[in-house]
């Protein structure tokens, strides 16, 4: 008789859960939207059917086609037209290196290692000696430009603004060994472009 | 109607610019489009620019090489102080605004790579090791 | 119709006075220590214009090494805007801290045309390391942070950054007063407070805010709302606020004025620059991020220049 009572009461608990607790604390989904994924069954009444055999006899969406192709002949193309016409580029744009010189002629770098020292790829290599005139200077200033990420981290660590990412980047070469510049490549780099990077450095005030 | 108004005015410049139709022909056969447009000023290679805000942002500048160098054009034969106007870095093109010049500036060349004088990389400085040279008998 | 005349004239010797200045600039020509000095006076002019002409109208004997200070001041300030990480910007003012024990060490010829004139400078008029000193520490602890958090703080900044340069520009005109010093530091407070505003829409387009966070906090204005150049009338009154604090500098400044030996209002000519601000601050209603607070000033030579010949600044 126990048995049973404690039958009857586990049935209870367990119809009260289902009406009551479950349905609280679960998410039940009761579906009433459906969509149709799959392809439909083709009407067919009289008029559908016409219709279809219309557009399949007067050729109606090769028609719609070639009008699209001759709408997007006439239309403005939306691509630049590259070596006549070139896209907008950032002033700090970073491009190929080059070694800058003061308004004198005088070359800036003076061997302090900096860039040698920040460069994550590790492509600048550095070799220093004191000139007869007791000021220090690069003998050896070489970045493998195939190791290089273009980071900017020379341009930043350096003090005295000597190497620069120049706003070039058309230097594309045949073979790999170009991209190996040396200290007369750099400077004449410098030499060609320090136009543009001078006119690029400008600020109005100090912010700080 | 407007719009074809402008089609027609547009085509009329373009014919009149390019020195009539075998001329825009040609020109359509070398840039592989055909513009009309201000000339805004020229490099001392011959390389002239135009500008026409009539075209989309990016479309409205462009350079037109010289005859001198055929089919051989690349973008790289543009100086840096036009190469300046030209990417949209600055709006003043220098021929209203120069840049300062130097002395010790150098000339600009294009990408001489697969000529001859192709820049080949050397060493800057003196060997660490010397080879050893056998004494004399 | 005679005062008109009168400031014609005071125009047309400010040209004479600068032909002059360029004149002497290119007569001693070509030998190194000028190249030097006009690779000193070229970015000054470039990144620091208003203190360029400040700088012209100082006795001659001392522009040179003014101009050496503020050249070094120059490439100190930009280093934190030139850089993306922290560590090359301590890279690089590492680099400033050598070359400036290197000045201090007889026989020692440092290597970069700045550092050379800085030396020069230093060496002839015995100026102390001290305040050079204090303006590269406060640098790089401003490196560090990204706001600052009270007004104090901006204060202190700008007591070590602007006013130490002030005391080495009083060294080298060889005034030691403490009246000046204390027009100096009051001065250096209010150029700070300035600058503070002043540059606030550069950096709000970096999205960076150096407005003092107590400020912000008392007036309800988040550092997004800077950032995005709102200007609320919140905006408004917590730029009033600093402003105000500026100008109570500025007139604590001026009001010494009685009690400073003559010439040392050469050294302040540039308050000007923070008057000029900070009225048309006041006539656009205090909205910083109006297009008219960035335009050049084109009175401003003309302005210290008689300031200059009246005594004041």
């Amino acid at each position: 008789m126990a048995m049973l009572k404690l039958f009857c009461a586990r049935a209870s608990v367990h119809g009260l859960a289902r009406q009551g607790l479950i349905p609280l604390c679960a998410t039940q989904q009761n579906r009433t939207h459906f969509k149709q994924v799959g392809q439909q069954p083709p009407n067919l009444e009289w008029r559908p059917i016409m219709d279809r055999a219309a557009t399949s006899v007067f050729w109606n969406e090769m028609f719609k086609g070639i009008g699209i192709c001759l709408g997007m002949i006439l239309k403005e193309p939306a691509n630049i037209n590259y070596p006549f016409e070139k896209g907008p580029l950032s002033p700090r744009f970073r491009g190929e290196h080059a070694l800058r010189r003061y308004p004198s002629g005088e070359e800036r770098c003076i061997a302090c290692k900096l860039c040698e020292a920040i460069c994550p790829a590790q492509a600048i290599t550095i070799e220093a000696e004191t000139r007869a005139d007791g000021s220090r200077r690069t003998t050896r200033y070489d970045i493998d430009m195939t190791k290089c990420i273009y980071c900017g981290f020379c341009q930043e660590a350096c003090p005295v603004d000597a190497i620069v990412e120049g706003p070039n980047f058309e230097y594309s070469t045949e073979t790999r060994e170009e991209l190996l510049y040396n200290k007369e490549k750099l400077l004449s780099n410098g030499d060609k472009w320090e136009t543009e990077i001078a006119a690029n450095l400008q600020a109005d005030y100090l912010y700080r | 109607m407007a719009s074809f108004r402008s089609v027609i005015v547009n085509s009329y410049k373009i014919l009149r610019q390019n020195n009539g139709v075998i001329g825009s022909f040609l020109k359509l056969f070398r840039h592989d489009d055909l513009k009309w447009g201000t000339c805004i000023g020229e490099d001392k290679f011959g390389n002239k620019y135009y500008q026409n805000n009539y075209y989309f942002y990016g479309k409205n500048r462009w350079v037109s090489f010289p005859p001198s160098v055929g089919f051989d054009f690349d973008a790289s034969q543009v100086p840096p102080e036009w190469h300046r106007w030209l990417q949209y870095i600055t709006d003043e093109p220098p021929s209203t605004h120069p840049l300062p010049k130097r002395n010790w500036m150098a000339d600009h060349t294009e990408n001489l790579t697969g000529s001859s004088k192709e820049y080949v990389p050397y060493s800057t400085t003196r060997p660490k090791i010397e080879a050893w040279v056998p004494p004399k008998k | 119709m005679n005062c008109s005349k009168f400031s014609w004239r005071l125009l047309v010797t400010q040209c004479k006075i600068n032909l002059i200045l360029c004149n002497r600039h290119h007569r001693l020509k070509s030998t190194n220590a000028q190249t030097n000095l006009d690779y000193c006076v070229e970015i000054v002019k470039i990144s620091d214009y208003e203190n360029y002409l400040g700088t012209l109208l100082l006795p001659k004997e001392t522009q040179r090494a003014a101009f050496a200070i503020r050249a070094f001041n120059v490439e100190l300030a930009q280093v934190r805007d030139t850089v993306t990480e922290r560590n090359i910007g301590l890279m690089k003012m590492k680099f400033w801290k050598d070359a400036l024990e290197q000045i201090y060490q007889p026989h020692l010829v440092p290597n970069t045309p700045v550092a050379v004139e800085l030396a020069g400078a230093c060496r002839f008029f015995k100026l102390s390391k001290r305040w050079l000193n204090r303006v590269l520490e406060a640098r790089i602890l401003h490196l560090e942070c990204d706001n600052f958090s009270t007004v104090k703080f901006v204060e202190e900044y700008a007591e070590n950054v602007n006013s130490s340069l002030y005391y080495v520009l009083l060294e080298c005109l060889g005034l030691k007063n403490v009246h000046a010093d204390h027009a100096a530091s009051h001065l250096g407070k209010a150029q700070g407070l300035v600058t503070v505003l002043r540059s606030t829409p550069y950096h709000a387009s970096r999205r960076r805010v150096y407005i003092p966070m107590d400020i912000l906090a008392k007036h309800k204005v988040s550092q997004e709302d800077i950032a995005r150049g709102k200007s609320a009338q919140p905006v408004k009154d917590a730029v009033f606020e600093i402003a105000s604090i500026a100008n109570q500098h500025l007139e604590k400044a001026r009001s010494l004025k009685s009690s400073l030996p003559p010439r040392t209002n050469l050294v302040f000519l540039n308050a000007s620059v923070c008057d000029h601000y900070l009225k048309s601050l006041q006539k656009v209603d205090f909205n910083i991020f109006d297009g008219k607070l960035q335009q050049r000033n084109p009175l401003l030579a003309y302005r210290m220049f008689v300031n200059k010949l009246k005594g004041h600044f």
